[in-house]
Formats: C-alpha cells, structure tokens, sequence
C-alpha cells in the first residue's frame, strides 16, 4: 500500500516556499517602513468562472499586492506582485511593476526599475488584470495580452523611462523609455540591444486623451522565437507604432487602440502583423453595460511572433459596484460562445 | 374624565371628555402659540477658508483650481515652491466637511474615497492626511509647505503660518 506519509505536502515545494518569503518581506517591510515613513498597501483579489460548450471551470485569478511609499519628497516607489496559479497544484509570483520614480519638478520625472511599458492609453491606466477593480472589462485586450500569457507586446519594460507631462494648453504628455529588449527575462538582457519606446499623448480637454507612439527594438540571433520555440538563427528588427484614443466622464467610457508590428529579417523580409481593440461602455448608477471587440492579425510569414492566438470577436458584458471595492463581471465572448464571470475585490 | 373647577359654584366637578373637548383644544392652541415664540434660532452662517502655508506664494484660487489641486487631478506638484502637494481632510464629518464636499469638490464622500483610492493605485498618489480638528490641521498646513486644507474660517488667527486662498459659505 501507498505510504501516505512519503507523498510530498504541496507546502514543502519551492514555489509555495517562494511565495511565502516573498509576501513576508511585503508584510515586513510595510510594517518597519510605516514607522518611517508612510506606506501604502493595497490587496486585490479575483476570482473567476467560465463555462462553454465542453468545459467549465472555477479558478482563482490572482492575488495582487501593491505597495507605495513616498520617501521624500520628490522620490516615491511602487511595487505590485502577484500571486496567480501556475502548472499542476503550483503557483507563481509574478512582478508586475517594481520601480522608484524622482520627480524634477510638477512636469519631468525619472522612473527607473520596472513599469508598464508606455504604450497606449490602457495600459498605463489600468495596469494589471488582477487590480480587475479597476478595469473596465472582464477580459484583458487580446493585442495587450501580457508577454508570458501569449501576448504580442511587451507591455512591460524593465529599464529606465523620462516623462515629460503637462506642456503646453494641450497638455500634452512625452514618454521615453531605454529598456531591455525582446527576449530578455527577468534577470536580465539576452543581448545588447535595448528597445526604445516613446508615446506622445494629449489631452485637450477634460477626459479626452489621443495619442500616438512608436518602438524599436532588435533580436539577436539567440533569441527563442514564440513561433518555433526554436532559436531564430538571424537577426530581425522589429518596430511597432500605435495609435490611440480615449474619452472618460462619469457615465461613458470610450477607448480605442491600434497597433501595427513590423518585423524585418533576411529570410521573410519585411513582415507587417496589426491588432486593434475598441471599448464602449456606459455607467448609469451602479450598473456598466459595455462591448469590448478584439483584433489580432500575426502574419504566418512573421519569424518571431506566432498567429496561434489570432482574434477577431466581439464582447458582450456587464459590470456591477457593489461598492468601489466590490464589483462583479459577466462577459459573453460571441465567438467561442463563452460565459465569463469574475467577483473583485480590493481593500 | 377630568377634574374642572366651577367657579359659579365655587366646586370642583369631573366632567366628560366629550363636554371638555373644546377646553382641551384651547389648551393645546396656547401650547402652540408659545411653543412658536420658543423655536430654535436658525444655523449660524459658516466659512469654510481654504488654506495653504503662508511660504506658499500660489494664487487665490477658484472653486475648480481648489478642486484640481486637492484632488490633485492634473499635477501632483506646486509650481510655485516645488513641493509635492498634500491635501489635508477632516477624519469624522462635520459641517465643514459637508461644505466643503458640495461647495467645492461638488462630490459625495464615497466618491471622492473611490477616486482617490484609484488614484494610489494608477500614481502611486501619497494618502490624504487626515485631522480631528481645525486646530490640528491649521498645525499641519503651517507646518508642510506642500500641504492645502480646509478649515472654519473662525478659526483662523494671527500669525497661525497659513494663508486663505478661497473662501465658501453656507
């Protein structure tokens, strides 16, 4: 018979034992810090279900921690783990942002660690799926969907950034950021190439922003390409320009992005992908109807994206506030004929 | 039944509700009348002073540039000094506060609070200070050059390190 005993607790593996040092220096930094100076800490929550035609599941979205702290004046951090499942009984943590900003003065800051990359407009106002408070739909845009879930872009950078905001009476805001490139990890760069992005954005009146960016990065050789998982034996540059444009008021939300993704290697030439995602929605008292439509286009021909997760699809969903901490989601996905829900919390 | 006294024949007599319906509705009418005469004097008037330290050189505000800089909705820093800008609320509600919500935020409380949580999160915003007292805050605003508030202008005195930039009253 089995010897019970001998089977390994699901405590004593290491991702377990990770996280758990991890959420300790979250607690215990917060704790010594708050005597020092304040510290600001927000929890998240998600949990989600879904059910079509073959399956249905629970599960449990992520755990999102956030931590702020402004240390003097003029030089502030923010951290933000996540604590989502993984493989198997497993979980991982994931750093979501993790950088400390110095501003000049009320119109240039510095930004160094690592941030959401300054791509958009959604991604730099919502930030993470697990804050899913604050975003205005159930499921994240397929073109922004983040890198290690399959995602096309990098929309997170790891390096440093230069804001310039406020300018001019059409408010108009410059980012810059010096970044590792595509094929980095979280320790580090591949290679020597480093990506540079920049957004220039407006906002001439009150809730309306428009915008336009661009990045430019090259992979080297070594670099795993997503659509083989095989090295990519050459060198391809790949630039990216996007444009976007959002209108925000009490009662509608309107957002609109488009990307286009051009790689250039030796064997495939010149190669153009596009993505694109549009949202409406309209609040009245605690109620949000909204419709959310995804495009994504990777070219076959692409040697380092792949076409898998191509997309063109309308949602359908409502969003209810219980409370500015509790809301619940449901989305009908028309295209696959799926029933989303998700119940967030924050405190 | 109650007991009245008869003056022609100088006894007192019980007399039925019915006969004394009318007594007791003049008795009730005088209460009225001098219950009128007693009424509580209407709410004193009162100023709520938005205020920011006397080393803050920025100009008198309206309304919604009291507003923006509060709730910090477009700049986290003021210009004039360089410092990051600390807006100051009252921890338990009062009149001040209530004035101070509707007159110049034109929000409710629980708006506000979910505006300004989501703002933490999306700028890493630092959390407003929060005081018992006008005394406490008129402290706290003399003592932060970055700090604006708001506080029942009576409050004010002399040399207290703030200077009024707006002013509202109900």
């Amino acid at each position: 018979m089995k010897n019970l005993l001998s089977r390994k607790s699901p405590y004593q593996s290491n991702s377990y034992l990770r996280i758990s040092v991890v959420l300790s220096i979250i607690l215990l930094s917060a704790i010594t810090l708050s005597h020092a100076q304040e510290v600001v800490y927000k929890g998240f929550l998600d949990i989600n279900a879904s059910v079509d035609k073959n399956h249905s599941t629970f599960n449990f979205g992520g755990f999102d921690n956030y931590l702020s702290s402004q240390i003097t004046d003029k030089l502030s951090f923010v951290g933000e783990i996540i604590v989502q499942p993984s493989q198997g009984q497993e979980f991982r943590v994931d750093v979501e942002r993790i950088h400390a900003t110095y501003e000049f003065n009320e119109k240039f800051k510095l930004t160094i660690g690592r941030f959401y990359a300054p791509i958009g407009y959604y991604t730099t106002h919502f930030y993470s799926d697990h804050a899913a408070l604050y975003t205005p739909s159930l499921t994240r845009p397929t073109i922004l969907a983040y890198e290690d879930d399959g995602g096309v872009l990098e929309t997170r950078a790891t390096g440093v950034m230069v804001t310039a905001s406020h300018l001019t009476s059409l408010n108009l805001t410059y980012d810059l950021a010096l970044s590792n490139g595509i094929g980095s990890n979280s320790a580090g760069d591949n290679d020597k190439n480093k990506a540079i992005t920049m957004r220039l954005s407006m906002s001439p009146v009150e809730g309306l922003t428009l915008g336009g960016g661009a990045r430019f990065d090259r992979l080297d050789a070594s670099t795993i390409s997503r659509a083989t998982n095989l090295e990519l034996g050459e060198s391809v540059t790949t630039n990216n320009f996007s444009g976007f444009g959002a209108f925000t008021n009490d009662k509608f939300m309107i957002m609109a992005e488009y990307y286009s993704i051009s790689n250039q290697s030796a064997s495939a030439g010149k190669v153009n992908s596009q993505g694109a995602f549009a949202y409406a929605g309209y609040t009245f008292k605690k109620l949000t109807p909204y419709l959310q439509y995804d495009y994504l286009n990777i070219s076959t021909k692409d040697v380092y994206y792949s076409s898998a997760n191509n997309d063109s699809g309308v949602d359908v969903g409502i969003k209810y506030a219980f409370t500015f901490k509790s809301v619940l989601k449901s989305e009908y996905h028309i295209d696959t004929q799926s029933l989303y829900f998700q119940y967030a919390i924050g405190f | 039944m109650l007991l009245v006294f008869n003056s022609s024949t100088e006894r007192f007599i019980i007399t039925t509700m019915k006969k004394n319906k009318l007594i007791v509705a003049l008795l009730l009418a005088v209460a009225t009348v001098c219950m009128s005469f007693t009424s509580p004097a209407p709410a004193p008037n009162i100023e709520v002073a938005i205020i920011v330290n006397s080393g803050n050189p920025v100009d008198k505000m309206n309304n919604e540039l009291v507003k923006s800089f509060w709730l910090r909705r477009f700049v986290r820093r003021w210009k004039e000094i360089n410092k990051g800008i600390l807006p100051v609320d009252r921890k338990t509600k009062c009149a001040e506060q209530d004035i101070f919500y509707v007159s110049v935020l034109g929000l409710a409380p629980e708006v506000v609070e979910a505006y300004l949580s989501a703002r933490q999160y999306q700028n890493g915003d630092s959390p407003i200070q929060k005081f018992t007292s006008d005394a406490d805050i008129i402290e706290y605003v003399s003592q932060q050059p970055g700090a604006i508030g708001y506080v029942n202008a009576a409050s004010l005195g002399k040399g207290s390190g703030v200077r009024v930039i707006f002013t509202v009253s109900k």
